[in-house]
Parts: C-alpha cells; structure tokens; sequence
C-alpha cells in the first residue's frame, strides 16, 4: 500500500522505519540467517519461561493474586511513563529530524503524534519480549481471554507515553531545560532500575524469605489496591475476556495520549526551540594554570567527561543495581557463609564490569577519536592513559565496601584488591583488543555490538569471583578459573599481537 | 621544537608526497606527486571524491597509503609518525571537540597531548583566545556552542601548539562573514611567521584570495598546479577567474 505523502499515516510509517532501524541495528554484522535464528530461538525460550512461570502460578497460587497482579501491572505501567518521560526530552534536545518536521508544512501536531506514537513503539518492544510469550502461553494452556493481554499492553503504553509526554512538558516549563533533562534521566534510571532490581530479587529469594517478603508487603499491596482500583478495574474485566471492558480500556487510552499528544504538541514544540537555545550563558570562571603532560592531560580530560555526563553517570548506577542481585544469591544461601566470602566475589564482580564499561567508554566511546590519532601520541601509550584514569573512578565506586570487608576482616579486603585489579584489567583488556565505536551515552547497549565479547567479559568476571571464593577456602582449585581466565584472554587477543611474538 | 622559526640553510620542503596511492573498493589517490615549499600558503581543489581529504588524511597519519613516501620537513611521515604529528595539525571540517570541556580545558588538553611546556601554552591559548574573540565564552562549556564557535575553538586547539605544517579540510563551510574574516586573517598571519598551510576548499574565491599556489586534483591525481597566473597560462584562460581555471581543468580532464 502506498501511503500519501504527508498524511499522518506516512509520517508514523517513517518514525517506526527509523525505530526499527534502531532496534534490527543489534543485528549488524549478522547474515539473515544468523539474524532470523537468533530471533527464532529467543523467542522459543521466552515462551519456555513463560510456560514455566503459568507452571508456577499452578504451583504457588498465593502469589499470583490480584493485588499482586495489580503490583506488578503498576511496576510496569511506572517504567513504561519513565520511558515516556525520558523519550518525550530526548526528543526535546535529540531533535535533528524534528528540526526538519517542524519546518515543513506539516501540522505540529503531526509531527509531535507520530513521534510519541514511535516511543510508545519502543515502550512496548521492551516490555514485549516478556509479556507477549505470556499470553500466547496462557492461550495454549488456558483459553483465548489471555489473548486480552496484547490490548491491555497497549492501552498501558499509550497512556503511561501521555503521562510522561505531560510530565516532560511539565518539568520543562517548571524547572527549565537543562534540569528537565537531569531529572528526567534521574527518575527513568531509579524507576527502571527498581523494575528490574525488583524482578530479579522476586525471582532469586530463597522460599522463606519470599513467604517472609511476601507478608509484609501484601497489607500494603492490599491498600494500594483498593486506592488504585478503579485504575485496574477496566484492565482486570479486559483480563477476563470482558469484551466490553476491554474496548472501553483501549478506547480510554487512545483519549487519554490524543487529549494529552494533541494538546500539548504547539508546547512541545516551542519547548523544543527553547532547548535549541538553552546553551550555557558565558560563565565567569578562574583561569586556572595548564597542567603538563600527555598521561596527564588524557586522565584529567577522561574525568571531567565522564563526571560532566549526568546520563552516562545514571547508566553506571544503574550497572552496579543491577549486579546487586548477585549478593542475594550469595546470601540466601542455607549455609552459614561468612559476610566477608559473600561480599568479596560482588566486589570483584563490580570491579570487572566497572572496569569494562569504563574502559568501553574511553576507549570506543571517545568522542574525537581522529584528534588523538592526530597527536604525536603512540597509540599504546594513548591507550594506557585511559586505563589508567578509570581505575580512579572504580576505586571510588568500590571504597565505601571495600571498606566494610576491610572492618570484617583485612586479609579478605586485600585479596579482593588484588583480585579485583586483576578482573578490572582482563575485562579492560577485552575491550581494548576489541573496541566497538559507539556513542558513550549508549554504554548500557554496548552488548548489542558483540554478543561475543558480551560473553566473555560476563564469563571472566564471574571466573575471578569463583576464584576469589576458592582461595577463602584455601583450595587450588583456584587456579582453575584463574587458568580458564588465561585462556579466554589469550583467545581472544588480537591477532596482530600474535604475529608480533611468532 | 614545535615553534614556527625561520628557515635557513638548505630549503627542504615543508611537505614532499611522491607516487602517493590508495585504494578503497576503488582508487582514491592515484601516484599523487606533491611538493609544498615551507612557508606556503597551498590550496588543494577538485570535484568532490577527488582524493583531497583522503590525500590529507594520509599525510595527518589518520590512514597509511597503500605506496608511496610522504615527507613533512625532511621527516618521514610513514617511518616516524610521531616525529611528523608534533610539527603538524589537522582540522577537519568536522570540528573534533568534545562537547563537556570548555575552550580553555579544550586548549589544556590539546597542549598536553603535543607536550607544550604549560606556561607557553597558557601564554599562546590566551592569545588564541583573544584574537579568535573566544573570551566570554572561554569557561563555558562547548556543548551550546554554534558551529562557527565550534570551528573557532578547534583551529586554536589546532593553532595551540605552534605546528609548522596546517592542513585545514574545508575550514570555512558554514561560517558567517565575520567569523570567517577572523580565520583567514589568523591563517594569513601563521604563514606570514613562517607556517605552511595546505587546505581544500569548495570556495573558489577563498583560494583565489588566499593560496600563493594551487592544486587540481581530479581522480587521485595532480591535473593542474601553480599560481593562478600560471595555471592561466597553463589552460589558455588568461582574462578568467579560478572558476574558470578550475572548471576547465576538470572538464578538460574528463574529456
């Protein structure tokens, strides 16, 4: 079908060709086939965890009540209005086409509709991979209604993408350009980071404490749920197969993110030459005297970078939340593990992802790459420069428990110094001898370059955290990891350093 | 060691490229030979994907030719690159910045890399910083910057450590007049202390106004070089503009 040129139908066509360009752009490098099967197989695990968890719900039915579903619908409904927060100032401040858009004849409202139409794309693309194996399984295994899940979702991303489009608009006008977009950055990485901090936990507490967890939250789901159920009450009835229901749901929707869209687009487009204008005014500042030398200059420019970038900040925060499940793990052991063996392999654990996406940042996220290859700098030299200005960065991370281990127990703190330098430089190194160029404020997505060495940056660092543990126990079986550790890096070490030492 | 001095003694050029080739999926530069005497203000013109910025890129040490020598001062630019990168500076069209640093900073950076002792640098930033009319503007970060300001602060950065061989891609595109005065007079000043320029540029009248001599490449390869009295003579277009020149060099070429 040929869309007219113009129409509000073409221009959402070439938002969602551009969002989908964004999300195939994983797939780089892949051959079609290599692409499709990758696709395929996700997406038959998925549906195997999705069966798994309908299994569950078989199993252990009190934890699959009402309130709890209506939690866990305002978990996402929550992360889905920060994706729309964070979208609506993105598009405020990354905002080339919307230049080219807003210049055309076409009506603003157009042009602000089919982009919050592509964020609410995006919100439901990350929120499908978990939820659409869902009600397919449940269809398979309990009847058509479950097929009610693919419009509540959407009805979801539609209005959670109006409140966060209204809650973009809103900051803007009340705090100004700049701090909209910090605390906007702010919320999306707390809220997101508790969405998954949250999933992850509910999934890995042993039995008893979940039972433990469980009590003391549900008089508190049992509240929130009375407040919010006139909120949930369309989404419940939908849920049952309620055609009626379901059709008010999705109708609701769609008023609420054209009412809100189409409402606030001549606002958001003015926002939008503010923000082209919201450049810093001339500061007054000291001048203070230059400081010498090239390892020099490199460390001090990495640092003022990487603390200047408030997202780039809030992606590394997010990067230890998401680690700190390891500890529950580690903890929920029914043996009696010491604190000092349970805080050690974290530690090392965070010292090596620390380390890999900092040396990913500096290293393939440099801004001006060709300046430094211009400057009589061997590139060896350039390079150890920045390795050696992230691990200031990831010893501060790392003090406040390095620390804590130290007050528990001293020799336990110096071997996870040492261990964890050594997981900080083989993940480092990995990233060195494999640089994938990007844009640093896409560090959290740079898995999605190479899947690869994604692998074997995880692998290593999950080997020093076993070998940490096994050197607590005094065992040589340490020096199995440690060995495994030797032989990915001699693997994957590039092929020009191999041929300079044959 | 990276100042702009005199030069005395026997004249080496400031830049010697001899059979210079490289290839992409196909030839870029084709046996380019090019010799720019030290204290030259050179202009490098041709169609687009003439091979101009990927001659500069070569001799900035951004790619190695697939043959050929490339000299900056009698150095060997493929043996000692480092040697060739301290005395020269590259400023794309591009400008290589980095948007949470401010000019200062950007300028203290700069100046680390190239090893310029900090008091000297400090002294040559202020002045870039005043000639280039970057003063309010010196502790702000770049991130709002227009392009011009942006441009304005690379070819400090570029400027900063005293080099004696400029390439310059493109330096003028999308500046206003009065910026753009501001960078022609600072180049015409380094070549009058002593530094050679090399640039491309799509802006005839620049080249004209600017270059002692010109270059037309077309394909990888040198069609046209000399003043433009001599390239005039050259093509049999005495009364023309560089237009003129340039257009029938082009086309004469093609034909």
């Amino acid at each position: 079908m040929k869309l007219s040129p113009g129409s509000f139908l073409w221009l959402l066509a070439h938002d969602q060709r551009l969002a989908w360009r964004g999300l195939t752009a994983m797939f780089v490098g892949w051959s079609k086939p290599a692409s499709i099967v990758a696709v395929v197989a996700g997406l038959v695990g998925l549906h195997a965890l999705a069966w798994g968890a309908l299994s569950l719900r078989t199993l252990s039915p009190e934890y699959f009540t009402r309130a709890s579903l209506a939690t866990a619908a305002t978990g996402i409904a929550l992360w889905m209005i920060a994706q729309g927060l964070l979208g609506g100032t993105r598009s405020l401040y990354e905002r080339s086409d919307l230049d080219v858009l807003f210049a055309s004849p076409l009506p603003v409202w157009k042009a602000v509709t089919s982009r919050a139409l592509a964020i609410t794309g995006s919100s439901l693309a990350a929120v499908a991979p978990l939820l659409m194996p869902l009600a397919n399984a449940g269809t398979i295994r309990e009847g058509a209604n479950w097929l009610a899940l693919y419009p509540i979702i959407v009805s979801m991303a539609l209005a959670a993408t109006a409140v966060g489009f209204i809650l973009a608009v809103g900051l803007f006008a009340i705090v100004g350009p700049r701090r909209a977009r910090l605390i906007s950055q702010i919320l999306a990485a707390l809220i997101a980071g508790a969405f998954v901090l949250g999933v992850q936990v509910a999934a890995i507490l042993p039995r008893g404490v979940m039972h433990q967890v469980w009590a003391a939250v549900s008089g508190v789901q049992g509240a929130l749920l009375e407040v919010a159920a006139p909120l949930w009450a369309p989404a419940f009835a939908a849920a049952t197969g309620d055609a009626g229901a379901l059709l008010a749901l999705l109708t609701g929707a769609l008023v609420i993110f054209g009412a809100a869209v189409v409402t606030l687009s001549g606002t958001f487009a003015r926002a939008t030459l503010t923000a082209a204008g919201s450049a810093d005014a001339a500061r007054a500042g000291r001048d203070r005297p230059f400081q010498a030398g090239v390892q020099r200059a490199l460390r001090i420019k990495e640092w003022r970078l990487l603390i200047r970038d408030h997202n780039l900040v809030a992606q590394i925060g997010l990067q230890i939340i998401y680690t700190l499940p390891i500890a529950v793990v580690l903890l929920r052991s029914p043996q009696d593990i010491p604190p000092a063996i349970a805080l050690a392999p974290l530690i090392v654990v965070l010292a090596a992802q620390l380390a890999a996406s900092l040396s990913w940042i500096t290293v393939s996220g440099e801004d001006a790459p060709e300046l430094i290859a211009t400057a009589p700098v061997p590139a060896i030299r350039a390079t150890a420069a920045k390795l050696s200005a992230i691990a200031l960065p990831v010893a501060v991370i790392l003090a406040a428990p390095l620390l804590t281990l130290a007050l528990i127990s001293p020799l336990a703190a110096v071997l996870t110094v040492a261990f964890g330098a050594a997981a900080g430089a083989s993940t480092a190194l990995l990233n060195v001898w494999h640089p994938m160029p990007g844009n640093r404020r896409g560090m959290l997505r740079r898995h999605s370059q190479s899947k690869v060495i994604a692998i074997a940056e995880h692998g290593v660092a999950l080997l020093w955290a076993v070998a940490i543990v096994a050197t607590f126990f005094e065992s040589k079986a340490s020096l199995v990891p440690v060995g495994l550790v030797a032989i990915v890096l001699l693997t994957f070490r590039p092929k020009r350093l191999v041929a300079r030492h044959s | 060691m990276d100042g702009v001095g005199p030069v005395t003694g026997v004249m080496t050029a400031a830049l010697q490229l001899t059979a210079v080739t490289k290839t992409f999926t196909k030839r870029a530069v084709d046996g380019l030979n090019l010799t720019i005497q030290p204290g030259q203000f050179y202009a490098l013109l041709g169609p687009n994907g003439a091979g101009k910025t990927t001659t500069l890129r070569m001799i900035a040490g951004l790619m190695k030719p697939d043959s050929g020598s490339i000299s900056i001062f009698g150095v060997d630019a493929l043996k000692d690159p480092v040697a060739a990168k301290r005395i020269t500076a590259w400023l794309p069209d591009e400008p290589m910045l980095y948007d949470k640093l401010t000019p200062l900073e950007y300028l203290e950076f700069i100046a680390g890399l190239w090893e310029v002792v900090p008091a000297v640098a400090q002294k040559r930033a202020a002045e870039l910083i005043d000639i280039l009319e970057l003063g309010p503007h010196r502790h702000t970060r770049c991130e709002g910057f227009s392009r011009g300001m942006k441009q304005k602060v690379a070819l400090a950065g570029a400027l900063v450590h005293e080099p004696r061989l400029i390439m310059l891609d493109e330096p003028l595109t999308g500046l206003d007049a009065a910026i753009a005065r501001q960078v022609k007079d600072l180049l015409n000043a380094r070549v009058r202390a002593g530094a050679t320029i090399i640039l491309t540029t799509h802006i005839l009248e620049v080249a004209e106004r600017l270059a002692d001599r010109i270059g037309i490449v077309k394909n990888g390869r040198l069609v046209g070089e000399g003043t433009l009295a001599e390239l005039r003579a050259q093509f049999g277009q005495s009364a023309s503009s560089l237009e003129d020149v340039f257009l029938a060099v082009t086309a004469r070429d093609a034909a």
